[in-house]
């Protein structure tokens, strides 16, 4: 391996919101099944920041549990701003919400994964975020690894990691295999 | 309506292994005479886990592996899950399917279907012995099927609980290991009571008498 200093990996576990705003850092989440990893990068600060969304929206409005999307966002968004990052410089990179069970019959608890990923994209759009890349839905789980330096890679089980989207780069990473949630919501 | 901690003496903890050790003894008895394998099983661990940690129950986040789940339901409600690795999977689908070690390699539709009537089998012997211990009723859904890295199987797994409200800050799991006796091959055997369900199980042992 190269003599680089090694990083410093930072574990984002479910239902977890943090920020790093070292280059040398990398948030991590581990097999995103249905849960949905929210990545939001400020390039003009090197500020980064990961949610690992467990489920869509609270039904009840007394929950404050960062597991909803319609929590988890916002607190990412505030923290993030606490930080001095802006909302108009946020570049926003999504991966999982997949859904890996496969069952006889329709069993509706199988369908997190494509209601986490329309919860998310909604509480983007309240807030004016731009989704630069997406890996979303389909059947597999993944790992999500976001560097200090904006870079997004997914690793899918037994496969090299590969570059989703370099938030921090002026130019627009292509969108690697990123597919059509709404499509897959119908298919489940 | 308590979300939070559960607050189990160690006694009730103790009464709750050892009903899952009963079950589990039944599920690796009949995963044995599937497989005419001899399964070796440790005794269960029984850990309050938080949801940030629920894909650390079992080690090796990615490891390749197969997920079987079954909700339970009845008297006590909860959830049930089987975890094999990915190898051990094709293993015992080469048994199932009454074929040479080594055939299988990809797991189809078919393989699928055989694993997850396995897991049928295995948790329904598990419900049937915990059953006839408490005098509860409980049956199991059909299976659903997952093949994965070990976190993303249990973090699916850990989203379906938290949606049907069983894991909220955190949940009681009892997790049982079962090893092939000549070979390497581990699984798990996963379960999650609802809370409500312990106090049942208590009250079917003891009598009533209240949790705290």
């Amino acid at each position: 391996m190269e003599s680089a200093p090694l990083a410093e990996k930072i574990t984002v576990g479910m239902a977890e919101v943090k920020i790093c705003r070292s280059e040398n850092s990398i948030l991590i989440a581990l097999g995103l099944g249905s849960c949905v990893g929210v990545c939001i990068y400020d390039p003009v600060l090197s500020l980064a920041g990961m949610a690992h969304v467990v489920l869509p929206n609270r039904t009840n409005p007394a929950e404050d549990d960062p597991r909803y999307a319609d929590i988890a966002v916002p607190q990412l968004v505030e923290l993030l701003q606490k930080e001095g990052a802006l909302r108009s410089r946020m570049r926003v990179a999504l991966a999982g919400g997949g859904q890996i069970f496969k069952g006889f019959g329709t069993i509706s608890k199988l369908d997190i994964g494509p209601r986490n990923i329309e919860a998310v994209q909604n509480q983007l759009a309240r807030f004016g975020l731009p989704i630069v890349a997406a890996d979303l839905g389909g059947n597999v789980g993944r790992t999500l690894l976001f560097y200090g330096d904006g870079r997004v890679y997914v690793r899918l089980p037994g496969q090299e990691e590969r570059l989703l989207a370099a938030l921090g780069a002026s130019e627009k990473a292509p969108a690697w295999k990123s597919m059509n949630p709404s499509s897959l919501a119908k298919a489940a | 309506m308590n979300p939070t901690c559960l607050k189990l003496t160690s006694e009730q903890i103790d009464a709750i292994r050892e009903i899952a050790n009963i079950g589990t003894g039944h599920a690796a008895t009949a995963l044995a005479t599937l497989t005419d394998w001899r399964i070796g099983m440790h005794v269960p661990r029984v850990d309050i886990v938080p949801l940030s940690h629920f894909i650390e129950i079992v080690c090796g986040p990615e490891t390749e592996a197969i997920g079987i789940y079954l909700a339970v339901e009845g008297d006590a409600p909860g959830h049930v899950a089987f975890l094999l690795s990915q190898e051990g999977a094709l293993r015992m689908a080469d048994r199932l399917l009454g074929l040479p070690p080594g055939t299988t390699k990809t797991l189809g539709e078919l393989e699928c279907s055989a694993l997850m009537e396995l897991g049928n089998i295995i948790v329904s012997s598990f419900l049937v012995a915990i059953g006839e211990l408490t005098g509860l009723t409980l049956f199991t859904t059909p299976p659903a099927l997952a093949c994965d890295a070990t976190a993303s199987i249990l973090s699916s797994l850990a989203s379906m609980l938290a949606a049907a409200g069983t894991l909220q800050k955190d949940a009681l799991t009892i997790v049982t290991n079962l090893e092939q006796g000549e070979s390497d091959l581990e699984g798990f055997f996963l379960y999650v009571p609802e809370s409500k369900s312990l106090s049942t199980f208590l009250n079917a042992l003891y009598g009533e008498r209240p949790i705290g």
